[in-house]
């Protein structure tokens, strides 16, 4: 499936934003492989942050959501949930099609705010449980950097092994909202929890 | 092999080879067709599958690209080991850098750094490379790089070409095997049609012919080659028939030759024979075949001497047939002769075994009674002979009826030799004449003094020189094969005033007699001479003249002078001229007429034999005379070409004057048959009523006009 090839008219109008996603790609590369070990910790975290962003971006590009979801909407919510350390970085996705939507950035402080997302990254939060209840069966992917995330009822949670950014991911938490994960991205993930 | 060594090939090899050589041709370009349409599918399938290896793992490494796990992508590229022909593979990220590779073991590539950013697929020699995006929905996201060796496709066209270098080979022999066979369909009839052409050739047999039941071309010329040896063959059979028939002729010619030659190398034999009939027409009477005067005179001769020494009697009876001159006017010659030849018939018949009957000429006979026992005995014979003659004649569908009138001499009263007894016989048949006709009339001593008719004659003779009733007419010597008049004979003419025209044969020997004969003599060659003067200045100055000579002015001393004289007068040229005399004047007198003809020839004169075969043609009297010219006499040239024996005679004179080389002119030519068969005997010159009766000076003239009028007129009637 190209969807580029499938009409130009939209291809013209999402050139630019692809442009910007080849740069930012490669960027991400560049950092992933030439990681300075010199650099200094805000410069590691920011590094690290820029590539979950991506990681983000493209979790939501390897998830299905059920047709009601996306049906009539005209954004993609990308939310984040209390505070996080991507920054301004996050704000690079505004705009980016995701599913045929628009992505948007909303950043939310309370669980009851992230029930219209279609994709939460949960920072610190001593509300953990009640969100992923909260969430429980919504069709809304949950993702974070929490230590036993998946185990709590999370979807994915980032990982870091070997200096390299990876992942955990959770089948049944997202079969039970309703979302279907890509097999591409199971193959990429550490590991991964519910029945397979 | 080079090009100008086929032409000695048989056209058997050169025929398989052409066959060989083109199916080899054919499979070769098919083969290599084949090999290389099954090369490029090869590389397109290896392209295609190649492409779809680069599809599988651009699909399968996207997610790990974007989430740039190496190991994941690594993973992608693990299920190459199980693909022999791949050499490695690199999946690239979008800065161009490996972010995975493979490399089969043993195999040290380098990958290539830049420059693949474009999706291709380059086949390198021994080796395949293709470049082909990775993209995540409509987005590259990195490049798959895969090489792969080629020696799948070189085994494959390995085999290819094994296989059909195995069935060239095949099929080369087979092609081989079959053409030998299947040649033999073109050349076989060819072989055949040139081993019969060679046997045609060598054997010139043209009876030989092609087998073939071909309907193509090669049947065609079969067929055309067939028909073209029957035409060779008709043609040689009609070249041999005509051959065969030449070698007939031929054979027919020589033996002809043969024939003539043996006639001719016994040319003493024939010649011999030539005097032998001569000597007989020399005697005998050529219309009824009666004695002439000639063997008459030697009877006559014999029988004096006889009747001298026995102290008989002979009777001579002079005949002349009353108006037989009407009957040969009226009726013509042919019956005239047709007439004479009962006549002599029924004269031998009427006559005793002993008498001789002889023809004179004319219608005058006489019949030699030698042995009589007197005068009376004549007289009988003579009524008898009259009364024979009474008998109407049936001639030519008509009835004739012939009187007679006979003067008889008698010896020894009317006469001791023959000459005298004749003329006596003679005068007596005139007084017969003169005493009422159909009579026979006895010699008296009276009519020997008063020949009246003679005296007659003589008295008018000498008036006629005076009176000049003596004139020449001309008789026109024709050249038939130029058919131009070429000379002309002068005839001297007598016409009387009451008596008529009178024949030089009556009245020359009478002016012989009396010798008036020298006067008329010079008279008609100043005359004639003149005459072709005259002709001669009016244009026509190869005329030439003939004159009859008679033996009176042979006979006399001077002769030479006289034509002298008279070709001075006319200022001529002697060999415009022309003397005729006749056998017998010459004879008369042959040395004297010898030594004046001999001069008259050294002037320049011809001398012309007149009447030949008439008189005593002896062939060595003819050769001792210097004759230049012989006339084959009228007599002769009547019954040409009907009578066997004229047409003897004529081609034997012609022959001795060929052998004597002496020209020849026919007299007396009366019909287009003579004409012919003279021209066939190579006579040229040629005279008589069919071209013209004898006519005076000025018609003379007129005729040589017209014949100088430009090819208008023909000589003959």
């Amino acid at each position: 499936m190209k969807p580029s090839g499938r009409n130009t008219f939209m291809h013209s109008l999402i050139a630019g934003t692809h442009c910007m996603q080849r740069i930012m790609a490669a960027l991400l590369m560049l950092t992933l492989l030439s990681t300075p070990a010199t650099g200094t910790a805000d410069e590691a975290q920011r590094t690290e942050y820029r590539i979950k962003t991506a990681f983000l971006y493209n979790f939501s590009r390897f998830v299905v959501w059920p047709e009601a979801t996306l049906q009539g909407r005209s954004k993609f919510s990308l939310c984040t949930l209390g505070s996080t350390l991507f920054g301004e970085q996050l704000d690079t996705l505004t705009g980016k099609t995701v599913h045929g939507k628009t992505l948007v950035v909303k950043r939310f402080d309370r669980p009851e705010d992230i029930l219209d997302c279609q994709l939460v990254f949960i920072g610190q939060s001593d509300e953990l449980g009640e969100t992923i209840w909260i969430l429980k069966e919504r069709p809304v992917l949950t993702v974070s950097d929490a230590a036993a995330f998946t185990e709590k009822g999370g979807m994915i949670q980032f990982k870091v092994v070997d200096n390299k950014i990876r992942f955990r991911i959770n089948v049944d938490a997202a079969r039970a909202a309703g979302l279907t994960i890509s097999s591409k991205l199971l193959s990429l993930a550490i590991s991964i929890t519910g029945a397979r | 092999m080079n090009i100008r060594d086929l032409g000695k090939v048989s056209i058997r090899w050169k025929l398989t080879l052409l066959i060989v050589t083109i199916s080899t041709v054919s499979l070769l370009l098919a083969s290599v067709a084949f090999i290389t349409s099954d090369r490029i599918n090869t590389q397109q399938t290896a392209s295609n599958n190649l492409h779809t290896m680069a599809e599988i793992i651009a699909a399968n490494s996207s997610a790990a690209l974007l989430f740039g796990d190496a190991r994941a992508a690594q993973e992608t590229l693990g299920f190459l080991k199980a693909q022999q022909h791949i050499q490695a593979a690199a999946i690239y990220g979008m800065d161009n850098t490996v972010f995975a590779s493979y490399r089969k073991p043993g195999i040290a590539i380098k990958f290539p750094e830049s420059g693949i950013q474009t999706e291709n697929t380059l086949f390198r020699g021994n080796h395949i490379e293709l470049s082909t995006h990775i993209n995540y929905e409509g987005e590259q996201i990195g490049i798959v790089y895969l090489r792969s060796n080629m020696k799948a496709i070189h085994d494959r066209l390995i085999w290819f070409l094994g296989i059909v270098t195995a069935v060239l080979l095949v099929s080369v022999l087979v092609t081989f095997m079959l053409s030998t066979r299947l040649q033999r369909i073109i050349t076989d009839p060819l072989l055949r049609l040139s081993a019969i052409a060679r046997q045609v050739k060598t054997e010139k047999n043209y009876s030989l012919r092609v087998l073939g039941e071909n309907e193509d071309e090669l049947g065609n010329l079969i067929i055309d080659f067939n028909t073209m040896l029957d035409e060779i063959q008709s043609r040689d059979d009609e070249l041999s028939e005509h051959r065969a028939m030449l070698e007939e002729r031929v054979m027919q010619r020589t033996s002809e030759l043969e024939i003539a030659n043996s006639k001719l190398a016994s040319s003493k034999e024939q010649a011999e024979a030539v005097a032998r009939r001569m000597e007989y027409h020399a005697h005998h009477d050529a219309l009824t075949g009666l004695p002439n005067r000639i063997l008459l005179n030697d009877r006559i001769t014999a029988e004096l001497a006889h009747a001298r020494r026995q102290h008989g009697m002979v009777a001579l009876l002079f005949l002349d047939l009353d108006r037989f001159k009407i009957i040969n006017d009226s009726l013509g010659h042919a019956v005239g002769d047709q007439l004479l030849r009962v006549i002599a018939r029924r004269l031998g018949n009427c006559v005793r075994e002993e008498d001789t009957v002889a023809r004179l000429g004319g219608d005058e006979f006489m019949v030699l009674l030698p042995r009589i026992s007197g005068s009376s005995d004549a007289g009988r014979i003579a009524r008898k002979v009259i009364d024979c003659l009474l008998d109407p004649i049936s001639c030519g569908g008509n009835e004739l009826h012939i009187t007679t009138s006979v003067g008889i001499s008698i010896y020894p009263y009317d006469g001791t030799d023959a000459e005298t007894l004749i003329k006596h016989a003679d005068i007596s048949m005139y007084r017969a004449k003169e005493l009422g006709r159909n009579k026979a009339v006895y010699f008296t001593a009276e009519m020997n003094a008063g020949s009246r008719k003679q005296l007659a004659l003589e008295n008018n003779l000498r008036q006629a020189t005076a009176k000049n009733q003596l004139k020449l007419v001309y008789q026109p010597k024709v050249d038939i094969f130029r058919n131009t008049i070429i000379g002309v004979e002068a005839l001297l003419r007598w016409e009387h005033p009451t008596m008529g025209m009178i024949s030089p044969m009556e009245f020359i020997p009478v002016a012989e007699d009396c010798g008036l004969i020298v006067p008329i003599g010079e008279w008609v060659l100043n005359t004639a001479f003149t005459q072709l003067k005259q002709w001669h200045k009016a244009g026509y100055t190869d005329l030439t003249m003939a004159v009859n000579l008679s033996s009176a002015q042979l006979s006399r001393p001077g002769l030479e002078d006289v034509v002298a004289k008279a070709l001075q007068a006319a200022d001529l040229d002697a060999r415009m001229t022309e003397l005729e005399i006749t056998e017998n004047v010459a004879m008369e007198n042959l040395e004297p007429a010898i030594a004046i003809l001999e001069k008259l020839k050294n002037m320049g004169v011809s001398i012309a034999m007149d009447d030949f075969g008439t008189g005593y043609s002896s062939l060595s009297y003819l050769r001792r005379l210097p004759v230049d010219v012989v006339k084959i006499d009228q007599s002769f040239v009547r019954e040409i070409p009907d009578s066997h024996e004229d047409v003897l005679i004529a081609q034997a004179i012609i022959a001795m004057a060929q052998s004597l080389n002496l020209s020849l002119v026919v007299e007396g030519v009366e019909s287009v048959r003579q004409l012919n068969f003279f021209r066939q005997q190579g006579c040229n010159v040629l005279q008589g009523f069919l071209f013209s009766k004898p006519v005076e000076a000025d018609e003379m003239l007129r005729m040589l006009a017209a014949q100088s009028a430009p090819g208008t007129v023909n000589l003959v009637k």
